[in-house]
Order: structure tokens, then sequence, then C-alpha cells
């Protein structure tokens, strides 16, 4: 009897480093196939929103660019006629005198 | 007792197993780790995807907001042909299908991209461009384009048309064309789509270039991305914009003066510079010819460059107005010193030398120094110059910034022929020195020395970009910044009253359509200068015709200068004059400039 006790305690002994090693293996394989089947089928949907953000990227630097393409030497004009009421005049005719008369001329 | 050795044999045995299977864990992982490292790794970069996603560079905008310069994305179409052709052996959709749609929306007929299609494919070409830089809105068109077959399909279920791709790029683009052309710069797009300043603000200013964005990551087999791999990403990010002091509205109207002037004067170009005194800040900087940054490849290359900043030269009698300060700042004169007894209109400095002449070789009465300013006399400044000490005579010159880089924020400047140091100097150079010969300015140069007398004899930085808009709001402002104090405020005073007896003087009575002018405290200084020959022996009979001026009243609102190259007739050196007035008609009102009377 007291043999049969002691080998039991020895397999006992044996064992229990198996079991938690089996366990742990177990825990590892259950957590693996929970990322799995979450995360892991999650591929495509990460695509989606890459492309989604680039979209909005080139989208937004589209409208940037059609607001800044609204600002145009057509408007200044207007607004030089309509606001400041200037206009663009060339002078017809250069009244000018005999040149022995440009005294105060540079050399 | 029979028991025990086989059931401790048992155990063993599944110890012996585990260390078996442990041990071909080991070898297998030195097989793939070491042994066959190269080959898995290979593989696994296959399944790594490195992609890089180009942004757009900043935008130029003028003092008011408006726009200046700007880029929108573009793409450039590619046709795939392995995906075209395996499309077409599994009679998913045909290449007539395939090149009418596509075509229809790159201005090409289906036609014509069948036999563009065709003549490469030929010659074993699989990846062809069949489209440069069409618009997002094409893009988007061309993207929604759905197979024939699925037409009485609901919208959801319908098949892409596929067998191109789009690569990112953009397009630069200048709304107002040719406006402030040479002072904005250009852009050069490279083979990688990306795209670099050529001159101006667009090469000065790398907060435009935008940040390219880098996403690099694991995909599995079907090229899904895997969202446990570790995956470094840095954005794509727009560059800053920049704000700039430029005024389009006065610009435009010194870009439509400036061409009537070199046209109407026959001059080979034209520049005018505009700044504030108070600030450094550039408003208006122009040069004709100019050209079209749009459509640049139609215009001569030699038109790009900025001359106001690239081209100096020699100024002429407007550096008398640098000598004269000096002079009064050291106490040498005061406006009504009388410093020689008259001339003969040519005195000769030196036997080997010719003589130094006025520009009529008119004798000359005994005048005070202020006359001599007005009449532009060359032989009083030579002896000007002679009483002041050399080295403060150069120091002065060298504290207007002649010689010395502006510093302005835009690629370009040549900083000119400085002035020697007083070692060197020989009785021709001081005389040189005196009336504005032998040292060469660009016109910013000019206008921001003549700034310092206008700032009250502080001399600014001159610059055009006053503020940073980065991608995420927040902004840098860009401050004024006074470089140094040339010469007293008192001497600035004098100098202003000097100058401004030239405006009047300049004012012929004859010129009734000038009349309104005379009733403006503006200072004034002109120059005119013989070209140099190019082969350095002596000069050729053209000119470079200079006028300086600047408002003189307590506000102190702008100062201007032009300039016209080589301008033809007999009166050539009084058209940059009429160029200057003119222009000042032009803004007066637009800027604000007071009348004598109204301070």
């Amino acid at each position: 009897m007291t043999n049969i006790k002691q080998l039991l305690q020895k397999t006992n002994n044996l064992s229990r480093p198996m079991v938690v090693l089996i366990t742990v293996l177990l825990v590892f394989v259950a957590v693996q196939f929970m990322i799995l089947a979450t995360l892991g089928t999650k591929g495509g949907e990460i695509g989606l929103i890459r492309a989604q953000m680039e979209s909005l990227r080139v989208e937004n630097d589209n409208l940037r660019a059609a607001i800044d393409r609204t600002k145009t030497v057509a408007n200044i004009e207007e607004d030089m006629t309509n606001v400041f009421a200037l206009q663009t005049t060339y002078v017809e005719k250069i009244v000018t005198a005999p040149s022995d008369q440009f005294v105060s001329l540079d050399n | 007792m029979a028991t025990q050795p086989t059931f401790l044999s048992k155990v063993r045995l599944i110890y012996t197993g585990m260390f078996m299977v442990a041990l071909l864990l080991i070898i297998f992982a030195f097989r793939w780790q070491v042994a066959e490292a190269e080959r898995f790794t290979l593989a696994a970069d296959g399944r790594s995807q490195l992609s890089y996603i180009p942004s757009v560079r900043g935008s130029i905008y003028a003092s008011d907001g408006t726009t200046l310069a700007y880029s929108e994305p573009r793409y450039d179409v590619y046709v795939w042909l392995p995906e075209l052709q395996f499309r077409e052996l599994k009679e998913i959709q045909t290449r007539v299908e395939f090149t009418d749609k596509l075509g229809s929306l790159i201005d090409k007929s289906g036609e014509q991209l069948r036999q563009e299609l065709s003549a490469l494919e030929a010659q074993d070409v699989k990846y062809i461009k069949v489209a440069d830089s069409v618009t997002v809105e094409v893009r988007n068109q061309i993207m929604a384009l759905t197979l024939d077959a699925d037409k009485d399909k609901p919208e959801n279920q319908r098949r892409k048309l596929t067998g191109y791709e789009m690569k990112e790029t953009s397009k630069r683009i200048y709304p107002e064309n040719e406006l402030a052309s040479q002072l904005i710069g250009l852009t050069k797009q490279l083979e990688d789509g990306s795209t670099v300043g050529l001159g101006g603000l667009e090469a000065e200013w790398a907060e435009l270039e935008p940040i390219e964005g880098i996403v690099s990551g694991e995909r599995d087999a079907r090229g899904n991305a895997i969202a446990l791999s570790a995956e470094k990403t840095v954005e794509a990010q727009r560059g800053n914009s920049i704000y700039t002091s430029i005024d389009k509205r006065l610009q435009l109207l010194v870009e439509n003066r400036l061409k009537w002037a070199v046209e109407a004067f026959s001059a080979a170009s034209g520049s005018v510079v505009i700044m504030d005194p108070k600030t450094g800040e550039v408003k208006a900087m122009a040069n004709y010819p100019t050209y079209n940054p749009n459509l640049r490849e139609a215009k001569d290359p030699s038109v790009f460059g900025n001359k106001a900043i690239s081209e100096p030269y020699e100024i002429g009698s407007v550096g008398k107005s640098f000598t004269l300060a000096a002079a009064l700042d050291t106490g040498t004169v005061n406006p009504d010193s009388v410093i020689i007894q008259g001339h003969q209109g040519c005195e000769k400095i030196h036997d080997d030398l010719e003589p130094v002449c006025t520009h009529d070789k008119l004798p000359q009465p005994p005048l005070p120094i202020k006359e001599a300013f007005a009449l532009s006399d060359n032989i009083y400044f030579l002896h000007l110059a002679q009483l002041m000490e050399k080295q403060d005579f150069h120091d002065y010159l060298v504290n207007f910034g002649i010689g010395i880089p502006s510093g302005v924020d835009i690629k370009g400047e040549s900083a000119g022929y400085p002035v020697k140091d007083v070692e060197k100097w020989n009785v021709a150079d001081q005389a040189a020195y005196s009336y504005g010969h032998s040292y060469q300015m660009n016109l910013l140069q000019v206008a921001n020395g003549i700034g310092a007398i206008a700032n009250y004899g502080v001399l600014m930085q001159p610059h055009v970009v006053n503020k940073v808009q980065r991608v995420d709001g927040t902004e840098i402002t860009l401050p004024p910044r006074a470089v140094k104090r040339v010469i007293t405020k008192e001497t600035a005073q004098t100098m202003d009253e000097i100058m401004h007896q030239v405006y009047q003087n300049n004012l012929f009575w004859w010129e009734r359509h000038y009349d309104d002018l005379r009733s403006y405290k503006i200072a004034m200084k002109s120059g005119t200068a013989l070209i140099p020959l190019k082969n350095g022996l002596g000069y050729s009979n053209e000119i470079n015709a200079t006028y300086a001026g600047y408002d003189a009243s307590p506000d102190r609102s702008f100062v201007m200068i032009v300039r016209l190259e080589r301008p033809q007739g007999s009166l050539a050196s009084t058209n940059a004059r009429i160029l200057w007035l003119e222009l000042f008609r032009d803004i007066k009102d637009y800027l604000g400039v007071k009348r004598i009377g109204e301070f």
C-alpha cells in the first residue's frame, strides 16, 4: 500500500506541470480563436476605412482648391470698378518741352 | 508490483514525446529563422506593402487673402493590360466597352484608345499611361463606370469596369496668370509626381511642400490588411500656406502701367518695386516682359527671372541720395553749404583719367549742396565725397545696403557689386561712388536703401511673407524687423525736404496733366547710368534709367522705385520719370496718399 501511495504521489508530482501546461495551451488556443473571430476578419473593413480616409483627404484638398479658385482677378476687377471706382487709364498724349528746358534732369 | 514500471514508462514516453516535439520546433525555428531566413524574408516582403501617398503644395495668398497660387489633386490614368486581358478572357467585359467608356471621360475616342493600347500591347508593354492630370471629378466618374451586362441590376449590385489604375498627382495653378509671376516663381513636377519650387516664393518657402504619406503593413493572401500586423503610418499632409504682403490690386495697376511704359518707350525691360518703408513689406514687385506660369512652355525662359532682385546694375545718381545723407549725417555739410566755388562743367581728377563732367557739361556757379543735388551735379558730389572720411563714406554706403544681400524671402537675389574696402580705393573709385557708379544694386536694394531715408533713418528687413498658416490652422506671424539705424531722424527729415524740392523741380510748368501731383509731399531722386559693354571695356550708349521716390508725409505710405532698361529715343532718361509720375497718379488714391494740407 505504501508503495502504491508513494507511486501515486510521484505521478501527481509529475503530472501537475503537465496539467498547467495543457491549461495554458488551451487558453492560448482559445484566445487565438477569439482574436481571429473578431479582429482577424476586419482586414477588409480596415482597407475600406483607409480608402475612405484617402478619399476624404483628396476631397478636402479638392474643396480647398475650389475655394482658392474663386478668388480670381475677375473678382478683383469687379471690386475696383464697383467698390473703389478705379479705372486704369492711359495718357494719350504726353506734352513735353524742348530738351534744353530739362534743366533739373539727371545726367 | 508489475504496474509500477509500466506506469512510469508511460509517463517517460509522454515526456519523450514532448521533448521530441520541442526538438522539432527548435529545428524548424532554426530552419525558418536562420537557415532559410532570406527566402522567408522575401516571402514576407511580398505580403508587406509600403505605399507612398502624395499630397498637394500649400497655397500662396495675397495681402487680402485672395489666391496667388494653389494646387489641386489630379490623377494620371493608366491601363493595366494583364487585368484587362484576364477580364476579356473570362468574358466579363470587352475591349470595346472598356475603351469606349474610359475614352469618353479622358477626351479620347474609343477607337483612338484602342489603337493606342494595341500599338503598345504589340510591344509587350503592360502598364500604359492613357491620360494626364485628370480632375477629381473625372476620377470619380471613371471609378463609377459599371459593366453593361449589369445595367438591369440595382445600382449597388453592378460590377465595376476594371483594367485601369490611377496614380495621384497634383497640378499647380496660378489663377491670376501673369500677375506677380516672377515673384511667385514656378514649380516643376518630378518623375515621382512630387513638385519642387523653381525661383521666387515657390523655391524659397520650404513650408509650402507637402508631407508625403507612408503606409506600411502586411496583407493577407487576398490583399486585405492584417489587423494585427505592426503598421507604421505617416499621414499625408498638404503643405502649409503662406500669406504675402503683395497687394493684388496695386500689383495689377503697376503691371499694367509698366507694360505700357516698356512698350511706349521701346525699353528692353522694366521693373518696379513698391514697399512700405515703415515695415519693409513689399507691396508690389513687377517686371516686364513677363509670362504666364500656367503656359510657361510657350514663353522664352529668359523672362522667368525676377529682374527686380536678380539683376544688379549701376543706379547712377539715385546713389547721390546716399552720399548726401552720409555727408549730412556726419556733419560734413548742411543743406546750404557751398563746398566749391563753381566749376567749368568738367574737371580732371587725375592725369591718367578722363575728366568728370556734369550731364550738360555746362559751368556752374557756387551752389549750396542741396541745389547741386537737385541739379544732380557730379562735380559737386565728387568734392563732397572727398570732404568725408573715406571709412565713414564707405560705412554709410554699406549700411544703406550696397553690396549686401537684402535677405528678402524670395529666391534668386543677386546682391550686386559691392563697395571696395577703403584700402583699395583709388581717386576714381571715390569719385564714382559719390554719384552712384562703380557699385551695383538690385532694384529692391535701392528701394530698401531709399526706404531707410523714408523711415526716418531706419533700415528695415524687406520681406514678402508675413504669415505662415499651418495645416492644423495655427499661424506663425512674421513681424517687421528693423535691421539698423543708418542715419539720424533729423538727417532723414532734412533729406525729405531736399528730395521734395527735386520732386517739385521735376513737375514742369507745361505739364498741365501733372498739376494735381504738385500738392503731394513726395521726395524723389532720379538716376541714369550708361550700361557697361559686355566685354567690360567701357560703356555702351544705352542707359538704365531709375526713379526713386517716397511719400514724405507723416504717413510714409510708400517708397517706389522704377527702372527702365535701355529705353530708346532722345529723351530716354526722362522716360523713367514719366513712368514714375504716371504710376503715382494711378496709385495715390488707392494708397490714400495725403496731400500737403491734409496732415
